[in-house]
């Protein structure tokens, strides 16, 4: 009993504290995570040999079936909306043999001990590692990249509320790698809710369900103003300007400029400044001159800026724009729409947190008549200064930590059963032209959770959702066309009806990026 | 010497369930065998008395919620097992806690410890017959590290958490004569072992 440690009069576990570890969803995950997939059970075999009969008999009733519809057609379990997009997607290069930390866009860490790579056969890795990591934090990165969120709980339904999720992949020479289990990566995803009800989960694509891990425990950080993340954040919080092709007609130069003072043109590789020469106009002799100092200034938004040469009292002052020459202008139009979509997905994340939040509290005092808000008043006040707290520090970060021991996808999510209120029977069909429209499965979002319920073609006769949340429905057409119902056709259902026809928009673009998806499905 | 008539303190123990308590539940348990999520009054009822069995042995919260969480996982996992054998469902329970606990101190997972206040200090010293001083607490704390893990068990049911022998018995699965009889003996090699530090 070496390592035993003995506390003495240690406090007593609270009423609270206990509540906060009560959970039972968590039990039943964990349960339901570690039964046989069904393939091993002797049901199974039973099953399979009831169903070989059954098909022996009805392929002789059906020899002259037709093409079987959406609906029954099997679909991948991992089924991107837009297959062409890798959401939010990264690649870091990491030496094997030293490992590393590495930083996603919005601060997220990724710490690689050494050592941390096997190949199939379970041999150590040396040499640079391709590591691929995404993050997928709302109901769109969700749907777009086709991750599943139901999940069998103790052979109950449940779909997930999430609190983020990550990919992380590794790479060889084209070869996929393993985690060696004896050095397991680190991921601290930045989140974009400190609730304490969420679990970790492993997808595993051969049961083809979640493995419940452990229970979530987030943590908040305080980052310094002047550290990477904080920066990085920052910088992600202004939405980046769109590049301008440099025009070889009009006379341009190239100055070195500070990327902390400028660090929207610190983004490019290739900048020039092309002069207005309406506005400024330039003698093309000034081009031979060389200059004693030269200064920039910001002279209003977007990429205009005014830069002053000086040679002894000799002062030139133009107006320019910054531009990216030829060689690298698709790079950044690459860069932009990568920045831009991170722009908005923080944008969105701030705005569905403080939605998410507000509209808790209300519905929390909706419940309570005026004796229960003065019994819960105290808690209600704590809760909010929290909330309150949790707002203004806007230094403090989120994390969730992830231990990697298999490459894949985790998630920090929360099991929950679908809406209730509304239940309906759902017709769809496209608004263009009326026709009924075949789709194998539908997503419901509510805009003030961060979760996404799955209803399959044959739960439409029972669709079941909210009326008082905002609402949107999203899925995958037979075409494989994303379609989409909004949130204000939903207000107009007569909810005095038992049925009801969804006329979905239905989308023939394919969006070059995540971003310009996101625009379409509107969140 | 106060220990030797084997009585010990009386103790009356709050977790011991009665017959009736016994009966009621065994329509709950076989509700949950057909479906796990009918295991939840039954989740509801003990999960403060687990919570409490694993933080006594465990040194931080968090792992006293994981570890609570494992055994309720592992409960339910086995519950199809369960046979009513006229023991408290509680005891079959804590037993699973307790080799929950055993699986992850032997794997590092988790740091054992022991909690314990001034008046459970007191009580053991005085049923071995030693006098409550600076210098006493010092040796008997020295003492419990030098336990083996069944007798540091023994100690902590009956002297930190006042269980009834019936119920160390229940979820030792030994009977009460012998929990009576190991306790008498670990008792006197810690009088031993204190007194031997001198």
């Amino acid at each position: 009993m070496g390592d035993l440690k003995i506390n003495r009069n240690r406090e007593k576990l609270s009423p609270e504290d206990e509540e906060k570890g009560k959970n039972f969803e968590q039990v039943l995950s964990g349960y339901a995570g570690r039964q046989n997939p069904f393939y091993k059970t002797t049901k199974f075999y039973l099953s399979v040999a009831v169903a070989g009969g059954l098909i022996a008999v009805g392929a002789f009733f059906l020899a002259k079936d037709e093409t079987p519809s959406v609906a029954e057609t099997p679909r991948p379990f991992i089924d991107p909306a837009a297959p062409h997009l890798r959401v939010n997607d990264t690649a870091f290069s990491v030496d094997a043999a030293q490992g590393g930390t590495f930083q996603y866009f919005n601060g997220s860490e990724i710490e690689v001990p050494e050592g941390a790579f096997l190949d199939k056969n379970g041999n150590p890795v040396t040499g640079n590692v391709e590591l691929r990591y995404r993050e997928f934090h709302d109901p769109a990165d969700i749907f777009l990249a086709g991750i599943p969120m139901t999940y069998d709980s103790a052979g109950q339904r449940r779909h997930f509320e999430s609190a983020g999720m990550i990919e992380l992949t590794a790479w060889k020479d084209g070869q996929p790698l393993q985690v060696n289990p004896g050095q397991p990566i680190r991921v601290k995803m930045v989140s974009h809710t400190d609730e304490d009800k969420f679990n970790v989960y492993y997808l595993d694509t051969a049961k083809k369900n979640w493995e419940y891990v452990k229970r979530d425990v987030a943590e908040l950080t305080r980052v310094e103003q002047d550290s990477i993340p904080a920066q990085a954040a920052a910088a992600l919080m202004t939405e980046p300007t769109k590049p301008k092709k440099a025009n070889p007609d009009r006379p341009s130069f190239v100055i070195a400029v500070d990327p902390a003072e400028f660090p929207e043109l610190a983004l490019y590789k290739g900048v020039r400044f092309e002069v207005d020469v309406e506005k400024t106009p330039y003698d093309p002799a000034l081009s031979k001159v060389t200059w004693d100092d030269a200064q920039i200034a910001k002279h209003a938004s977007g990429l205009v800026y005014e830069v002053t040469f000086f040679k002894e009292n000799d002062v030139h002052r133009f107006l320019v724009y910054a531009v990216i020459d030829a060689a690298n202008y698709e790079q950044a139009m690459k860069q932009y729409a990568d920045r831009y979509a991170a722009y908005k997905e923080l944008q969105k994340a701030r705005k569905l947190e403080e939605k998410g939040k507000t509209a808790k509290l209300e519905k929390e005092l909706k419940k309570m008549d005026g004796d229960r808000i003065a019994r819960n008043f105290a808690a209600l006040q704590a809760a909010m200064a929290s909330r309150a707290r949790f707002n203004t520090t806007s230094e403090d970060v989120v994390f969730r930590v992830f231990v990697i021991e298999k490459f894949g996808i985790w998630n920090s999510d929360y099991p929950c059963a679908l809406p209730e209120g509304q239940e309906i029977f759902v017709r769809l069909t496209n608004g263009a032209n009326g026709q009924e429209l075949p789709v194998h499965r539908i997503y419901l979002v509510e805009k003030s959770r961060n979760a996404i319920f799955t209803y399959y073609a044959k739960d439409l006769q029972r669709f079941r959702y909210d009326p008082d949340a905002e609402n949107m429905l999203w899925c995958v057409t037979g075409e494989n066309k994303i379609a989409v119902f909004q949130s204000d056709e939903f207000e107009r259902i007569d909810t005095t009806k038992k049925e009801a026809t969804f006329k979905l928009k239905v989308t023939d673009k394919q969006f070059t990026n995540t971003a310009e998806a996101k625009a379409f499905l509107n969140i | 010497m106060p220990y030797a008539n084997a009585s010990f303190m009386t103790v009356e123990s709050k977790y011991h369930a009665t017959q009736e308590q016994i009966l009621n539940e065994s329509d709950e348990i076989a509700a949950a065998q057909k479906d796990p999520v009918k295991f939840e009054p039954l989740y509801n009822r003990y999960y403060s008395r687990i919570l409490g069995f694993v933080y006594q042995r465990t040194d931080s919260k968090e792992d006293t919620y994981d570890i609570t969480a494992q055994v309720f996982i592992n409960a339910l996992e086995s519950l199809k097992k369960y046979k009513h054998q006229g023991l408290p469902f509680s005891a079959w329970l804590f037993r699973i806690a307790a080799n929950e606990l055993n699986k992850s101190f032997r794997k590092n997972k988790v740091r054992q410890a022991v909690n314990i206040d001034d008046e459970q200090v007191s009580d053991i010293l005085l049923e071995i017959g030693e006098e409550t001083t600076a210098d006493t607490d010092a040796r008997l704390m020295n003492v419990l590290k030098q336990l083996e893990p069944e007798e540091l068990q023994l100690v902590e049911m009956r002297f930190f958490e006042k269980r009834a022998f019936k119920e160390i018995s229940e979820i030792l699965g030994i009977n009460e004569a012998a929990v009576k009889a190991r306790l008498y003996r670990l008792l006197e090699r810690m009088k031993h072992m204190i007194t031997k530090l001198q």
